[in-house]
C-alpha cells in the first residue's frame, strides 16, 4: 500500500485545481464540504479523513482527473485506489464497442455502462484512438460533461460546444444548429464520456438534441455513451429520453483472470498464478479495484493478505455506506442474508439492490443470476450493518 | 421482344447462295462460249436462223395450211441467211450449210426436219444428219450446249463453297456466347467482362447488336463502355457504378481507391464501403493494399477486370481482410448493367460479409429504408388524402410513428408540388428550429414564418410534421397555447398543414381534456401494432434477401404472437436470428425463436415503462397496475380495487381510468371484455409472481409515503 503523504496530496489539489481554474469555493460547492476545508486541504494544514474519501473521489471527478490521476491522488491520501487500471491492455470487450455500434446503424447509438472502480469508460484514449483508426472519414470527438451541479444551462452549452470545436455556441439551439451544420458536411463520431455527471436537465436537453440529429441525419452520427447507474435510468426507469430509447447497450465486465494474466508479475510461475488467481477470487470475486490492489500486493511481497485488504478497506465501508443511504438498513440486511439476489435486469427496480450492483458489490454470474462479489465482501456488509445497529 | 433470327438468317443466306452461285456459274460458262468457243458459237448462229426460218414457216403454215416450195414465199432472200433451206418436198425442211462459212467444219453440212401437221411442229430427223454430233443440240441428238452446263468440277466446287459457308454460319450461330446470349432472352448479365467484347462482334455478324442493347436497356455509349472495360480509367468505371448502384457520393481515398456512400434505397444495413479498381497491379501489390485497410470497417470492394488475378484473388481470398469482396468476372459485367447490379451486389455482400453486418432489421428508431417499411398503409393514406386537415399521430414508445412519420415524409417529398419539413422536437423550441431548417430570419410569429415560407414557394403544399411532440405540447397547454393558436390561424389561412407525433402528453392534451383548445384541432390517429400480413412480410422478405430459411409458418406465427405485431420486438428478434445463424448457419425453428424471444437485447426493449408520464403519482399507479397484472394473469377494476382499498389508497376514478387509457396507449394491456391483459405476451415473462408480489408491495408503500408526505 502507497504511504500516506499529506503535502503530496495538497500538492496534487493544488495543481489540479490550478489546471483548470477551479476556486476552492467551487469545488466545496461540488462535493459538499466547507471552503475552509477545501482551503485547509490544499494548503496542507489538514487532510481528508477515511470517511470522507467519497469527497475525495467527488473532487478528483469535478477536477476531470483521469483514472491514473484519480489513483494517484487517493493513494497519497494513503486511501484504496479507485479504479483498476488497463495499462497497456486492452479490455476485452472493446473490439465489440465498435461491432455493436455498426449494427446499431442507422441510429449507431451505443450505450457503454461500467459499474463502480471501473471508469466510465476505462482507457477513454484507446476508444477515441480506435474511432479515429477505424473511422477515418469522420470527425471524431470527445466530450466529457462538467462535473458541476451549479453550471448554468449555457455554460453546458459553451462548454461542450468548445470540446466538439464547435463555432459560436452560445447556448443549447445554436449548439444544435452548429452540429447540425456539421454533420451536413461530414459524419461525425462523439464519445461522450462520464455522461451521467452534472446537471440531470443539462444533460436531457443534450441527449434530446443529439435524438433530433440521430433523426435528422441517420447514420452521419454515431454517438457512444458512457456512464453507469445514472444513464442506465434515464434509459430504462426513466424511458422518455428517446436517444436513449433508440440505444443499444453494453455492459462492461471485469475479467479478474484476464487482468492477473496481464498484471501479475513473472516471478510467479503458472501454477503458482493460477493458486493466486483462485484465492483472489474467493476473496475478492470480480471486484476490479480490490482485484488490481491483490495484484498490487502479490507483486510486491509475493504474497497475499486478502482478509486484511477486505476488513481494512475504506472503500468497501463507503460503498456500503452509500447503499444503506439510498434505501435502509433493514432491506440491506435482508439483501445481506442471503446467497443470491434473484434475477440480473437492465434496470433493478429494488433501490437497494440496484445500488449493490452499481458500486459493484453484486455482479451477475454466467446464469444471470445476481450474486454477491464474494463471502468475504458479503461478511463484511453484515459485519457494517451489526456496528451500525449497535 | 424481337424473336431470334439467326438460324432464318442462316437458311436464308444460304438458299440465297445455292441460288446465285449456279446463276452465276451459268452466265459465267455462256460468257465463255460465245467469247472464247468458236464452234459452239458457229453452231448457235446456224441453228438460230434454222429456229427462224421455222417459226416463220409453222406462222405461214397457220395462216395458209399450204406447204411453201421456196423461203421466198416467206419474204427472204437466200444470200440472207448462212444456210440454203429446201422446201421442194412438202413437209420437210431441208437446210445445208453454205459453202463459204466460216466455220469450215460445218460448210455443205445438211440437216433435215420433217413438219407435223397435227401439231404444228418440227421435228428434228438426226438419221439424216450430217452435221458432226458436237454442233448439234440435244433436240436432234448432239450435245452442243450439254457441255457448256456445270462441270463436275463445278458442281464441286458450288458444294464445297456452299458447305464452308453453312459450317460458317452454323459455327457462328453456335458459338457458346451466342448460345449463351439466347438462353438468357439476350441479357449479357451471364458473360464475363472479358468476352464482352467477342460478343459485340458476334452480335454485330448476328445482327443481334439492336436486341442486346434493347433487351439490357443499354446505350451505345454504355455498351461500347463495356466492351472495352479493360482500357477504361478506375474513375469512369466508377461512374458507371453510379448509375447501376443507389451511390450518393463518391470519394476518391487513393489512385484506384474510392469510398462509395450508399443511398437510403440500398435495402441492406451498410452505408458505404471501399472499392479498389486495381489497374495493371500485381496480385501481392492489391493484397497489400487491401491488408492495409484493415482498421476501416467498411466493405471493400475489388474489382479486378484481369482474369487471371481475379481467380487467384478469390482462390486465395482468405489471405484478405475478412471484409473484402471479390467480384467474379461474370458479377462484374452484372454489377455494370442497371438492371442486375442491386440484386449482384447484395448476393455479393451476403456471401462474402456476416449477414449480422447486412441485416436490414431494425429495431429501434424510425425505419429510414424505404424496402423496410411494412404496412401501415390505411394510416398513411389517410394522412396524404387530407390534406386540409391537422393530424395528431398517437401511440406508445417504439411503436413506430416516427417510421411512418417518415414514410410520409418521404412519400409527400416525391411530389414537387408539396414542401415538407420533417423537424424533431425534443423541447419546446419550434419556432427556431423551423427558421432553421427553412433558412428563413427567426420570427416571434409562426404565422408570419410560414406566410414567408408560403411566398417563397408559391403552388406548394406545406406540411410540417413535427416528431417528439409532447414537451411541446405540454409546454403549450402550461402556457395557454400560444402558438398552437397560430397553427390554428396558419391552417383556417389554408397555409400549411401540421401532423404532431407524440404519445401521452399529446394523448392527454388532444383528446382527454374536454376545455383544451387543441381537442377538435386535429384528427387524431392511433399507432398500435402492425398489421398481421405486414408484419409477416416484415420477418420474411429481409430473410429471404439474406438467404435465410424459416422452417414452417408456425414459427413466423410464433414470432407475431409472442411479440404482440409491435414491429420493434419483431425487428429484435430477427435480428437475433440473424446474428445466430451467421454464428452458426441453421435453418430457423421454433427452438431459435424462443432463444431469440428471451434474449437480452428483446428483454431490454421491454423495459422503459415504468415512467409513462411526468406525473410521478399517476406513474406509480401505472406500476401498481402492471404488477398487479403479473400477479394475477391480468386485471380488471374489481381487482384494482380491492387492492388499492386494502391500502387505504383512494384514487380518483378518472385517475385510474387514464392510468388503464395510458397503459393501452402504451400497448402495454389490451382489453378483452372488462378486463385488462398484456398485449404483448413476453411482456408477462419479465417478472415471477413472486418478484411481482415483492415490487407491489415496495411501490404501494412508496405510493403511501407520498401521499402521508403530501
Amino acid at each position: 500500500m502507497t504511504v500516506t503523504n499529506p503535502d503530496l496530496f495538497a500538492d496534487l489539489l493544488d495543481q489540479h485545481m490550478r489546471r483548470i481554474r477551479a476556486s476552492a469555493s467551487a469545488v466545496a460547492i461540488e462535493i459538499g464540504m466547507s471552503r475552509e476545508a477545501v482551503n485547509n486541504w490544499r494548503r496542507g494544514y489538514s487532510k481528508p479523513s477515511k470517511k470522507h474519501r467519497d469527497k475525495v473521489v467527488a473532487c478528483a471527478n469535478y477536477l476531470r482527473l483521469s483514472e491514473h490521476e484519480c489513483n494517484e491522488f487517493l493513494a497519497s491520501l494513503g486511501f484504496d485506489t479507485e479504479f483498476a487500471l488497463y495499462q497497456n491492455h486492452q479490455h476485452p470487450i472493446y473490439q465489440d464497442i465498435f461491432n455493436r455500434l455498426e449494427q446499431a446503424r442507422p441510429y449507431p447509438i451505443l450505450m457503454v455502462l461500467s459499474q463502480a472502480h471501473l471508469d466510465q469508460p476505462p482507457q477513454k484514449q484507446l476508444i477515441l484512438d480506435m474511432a479515429k483508426e477505424r473511422y477515418p472519414q469522420h470527425r471524431t470527438l470527445h466530450v466529457q460533461l462538467p462535473y458541476a451541479q451549479t453550471v448554468s444551462l449555457k455554460d453546458f452549452f459553451q462548454f461542450i460546444g468548445a470540446q466538439l470545436e464547435l463555432d459560436e455556441v452560445r447556448d443549447e439551439l445554436s449548439f444544435e444548429f452548429s452540429l447540425n451544420q456539421l454533420l451536413q458536411k461530414q459524419a461525425a463520431t462523439l464519445v461522450i464520456t462520464r455522461f451521467e455527471q452534472g446537471r440531470m436537465d443539462c444533460r436531457e436537453k443534450l441527449a434530446g438534441i443529439l435524438r433530433n440529429l440521430s433523426e435528422m441525419y441517420p447514420n452521419q452520427l454515431q454517438i457512444i455513451l458512457c456512464g453507469a447507474e445514472h444513464l442506465s435510468a434515464l434509459k430504462y426507469a426513466q424511458g422518455d429520453l428517446s436517444l436513449l430509447n433508440i440505444a443499444d447497450t453494453l455492459l462492461l465486465e471485469f475479467d479478474p483472470e484476464q487482468w492477473f494474466n496481464n498484471h501479475l508479475s513473472d516471478q510467479f510461475g503458472p501454477h503458482k498464478k493460477a493458486e493466486l488467481i483462485a484465492t483472489a477470487e474467493t476473496f475478492v470475486g470480480a471486484h476490479p479495484a480490490l482485484t488490481s490492489q491483490l495484484c498490487e500486493i502479490y507483486n510486491t511481497t509475493g504474497s497475499h493478505d486478502a482478509d486484511n485488504l477486505i476488513n481494512n478497506s475504506d472503500m468497501l465501508y463507503c460503498d456500503f455506506n452509500q447503499v444503506i443511504q439510498a434505501s435502509d438498513v433493514h432491506t440491506c440486511q435482508l439483501h445481506l442474508s442471503k446467497q443470491q439476489l434473484g434475477t440480473y435486469r437492465p434496470h433493478l427496480q429494488d433501490d437497494a439492490l440496484r445500488k449493490l450492483f452499481w458500486l459493484n458489490l453484486i455482479r451477475r454470474n454466467a446464469q444471470g443470476i445476481l450474486v454477491w462479489q464474494s463471502e468475504f465482501i458479503r461478511q463484511f456488509g453484515l459485519l457494517l450493518i451489526k456496528e451500525r445497529s449497535e | 421482344m424481337k424473336p431470334d433470327t439467326s438460324l432464318k438468317r442462316v437458311v436464308a443466306i444460304t438458299l440465297f447462295c445455292l441460288i446465285i452461285f449456279p446463276l452465276a456459274q451459268h452466265t459465267y460458262s455462256h460468257y465463255r462460249a460465245l467469247y472464247h468457243n468458236q464452234t459452239q458459237m458457229a453452231a448457235t448462229e446456224v441453228f438460230s436462223q434454222i429456229a427462224f426460218v421455222k417459226s416463220q414457216l409453222v406462222t405461214h403454215m397457220m395462216q395458209s395450211d399450204q406447204w411453201p416450195d421456196s423461203i421466198a414465199v416467206l419474204n427472204h432472200t437466200k444470200n440472207q441467211f448462212s444456210v440454203d433451206f429446201d422446201l421442194s418436198q412438202p413437209g420437210i425442211l431441208h437446210a445445208t450449210i453454205k459453202n463459204n462459212f466460216y466455220q469450215k467444219e460445218l460448210q455443205n453440212k445438211s440437216i433435215t426436219y420433217r413438219f407435223d401437221h397435227a401439231s404444228k411442229r418440227f421435228t428434228c430427223l438426226p438419221e439424216t444428219s450430217e452435221i458432226p454430233s458436237t454442233f448439234l443440240p440435244g433436240s436432234c441428238g448432239g450435245n452442243l450446249y450439254n457441255s457448256s452446263g456445270f462441270s463436275a468440277k463445278t458442281w464441286s466446287l458450288l458444294v464445297a463453297c456452299g458447305a464452308i459457308f453453312i459450317i460458317i454460319m452454323l459455327a457462328v450461330f453456335n458459338h457458346t456466347s451466342l448460345k449463351l446470349f439466347r438462353k438468357n432472352q439476350y441479357k449479357i448479365n451471364q458473360h464475363p467482362s472479358n468476352e464482352l467484347k467477342k460478343l459485340h462482334h458476334l452480335t454485330t455478324l448476328m445482327g443481334q447488336r439492336q436486341n442486346l442493347l434493347k433487351q439490357n436497356s443499354l446505350t451505345k455509349k454504355h455498351w461500347q463502355f463495356l466492351t472495352h472495360l479493360e482500357a477504361e480509367r478506375p474513375s469512369d468505371v466508377i461512374k458507371l457504378l453510379q448509375k447501376t448502384l443507389p451511390i450518393q457520393s463518391v470519394q476518391t481515398v487513393q489512385k484506384s481507391l474510392y469510398r462509395l456512400g450508399l443511398s437510403i434505397q440500398f435495402p441492406l444495413s451498410l452505408s458505404d464501403f471501399n472499392t479498389l479498381i486495381p489497374a495493371n497491379s500485381s496480385i501481392e501489390q492489391i493484397s497489400n493494399k487491401a491488408n492495409s485497410l484493415t482498421h476501416d470497417a467498411a466493405a471493400l470492394l475489388i474489382i479486378e477486370l484481369n482474369p487471371e488475378n481475379n481467380r487467384q484473388l478469390r482462390m486465395y481470398r482468405s489471405q484478405l481482410p475478412g471484409n473484402c469482396v471479390i467480384p467474379n468476372l461474370q458479377q462484374i459485367t452484372q454489377l455494370l448493367l442497371p438492371e442486375f447490379a442491386e440484386q449482384c451486389f447484395i448476393d455479393l455482400l451476403v456471401a462474402h460479409l456476416p449477414a449480422s453486418l447486412l441485416s436490414p432489421y431494425q429495431g429501434k428508431g424510425g425505419v429510414v429504408k424505404p424496402s423496410h417499411f411494412y404496412g401501415r398503409q390505411a394510416i398513411l393514406e389517410k394522412l396524404q388524402a387530407k390534406r386540409d386537415n391537422n393530424f395528431f399521430l398517437v401511440g406508445g414508445r417504439q411503436l413506430g410513428k416516427t417510421s411512418i412519420l417518415k414514410a410520409l415524409h418521404r412519400e409527400l417529398s416525391k411530389n414537387p408540388n408539396n414542401l415538407c419539413i420533417y423537424l424533431s422536437l425534443s423541447d419546446e423550441q419550434l419556432l427556431p428550429r423551423l427558421a432553421f431548417h427553412t433558412q428563413l430570419e427567426h420570427s416571434n410569429n409562426l404565422v408570419e414564418l410560414i406566410t414567408t415560407l408560403a411566398s417563397q414557394n408559391p403552388n406548394k403544399h406545406i406540411r410540417i410534421l413535427i416528431d417528439e411532440a409532447d414537451r411541446f405540447v405540454m409546454s403549450e397547454a402550461q402556457n395557454e397555447y400560444p402558438l398552437l393558436n397560430q397553427i390554428r390561424q396558419c391552417t383556417d389561412q389554408g397555409l400549411c398543414q401540421f401532423v404532431f407525433v407524440g404519445f401521452w402528453e399529446l394523448f392527454a392534451h388532444a383528446i382527454l381534456d374536454y376545455h383544451a383548445p387543441i381537442r377538435n384541432f386535429a384528427e387524431t390517429i392511433t399507432v398500435g401494432a402492425l398489421e398481421s400480413d405486414a408484419a409477416r412480410q416484415l420477418i420474411r422478405q429481409p430473410m429471404g434477401m439474406l438467404k435465410q430459411t424459416i422452417d414452417h409458418e408456425e414459427t413466423v406465427d410464433l414470432i407475431i404472437a409472442q411479440t404482440g405485431g409491435r414491429a420493434n420486438l419483431i425487428n429484435l428478434v430477427c435480428e437475433f436470428l440473424i446474428t445466430q445463424v451467421t454464428e452458426h448457419p441453421r435453418i430457423i425453428d421454433t427452438n431459435l425463436v424462443h432463444k431469440a424471444l428471451q434474449s437480452q437485447t428483446v428483454h431490454d426493449a421491454l423495459q422503459g415503462w415504468s415512467n409513462l408520464t411526468h406525473n410521478k403519482t399517476a406513474s406509480g399507479l401505472d406500476r401498481m397496475l402492471v404488477y398487479l397484472a403479473f400477479i394475477y394473469d391480468g386485471v380488471d377494476l374489481e381487482r384494482i380495487s380491492k387492492h388499492l382499498q386494502q391500502h387505504q389508497m383512494r384514487p380518483e376514478p378518472e385517475t385510474i381510468k387514464q392510468s388503464l387509457q395510458r397503459l393501452i396507449l402504451a400497448h402495454i394491456f389490451s382489453k378483452h371484455d372488462s378486463s385488462y391483459e398484456f398485449a404483448v405476451p413476453l411482456f408477462a415473462q419479465q417478472f415471477s409472481i413472486e418478484e411481482a408480489e415483492i415490487l407491489l408491495q415496495q411501490e404501494t408503500r412508496l405510493q403511501l409515503d407520498n401521499m402521508s408526505s403530501l
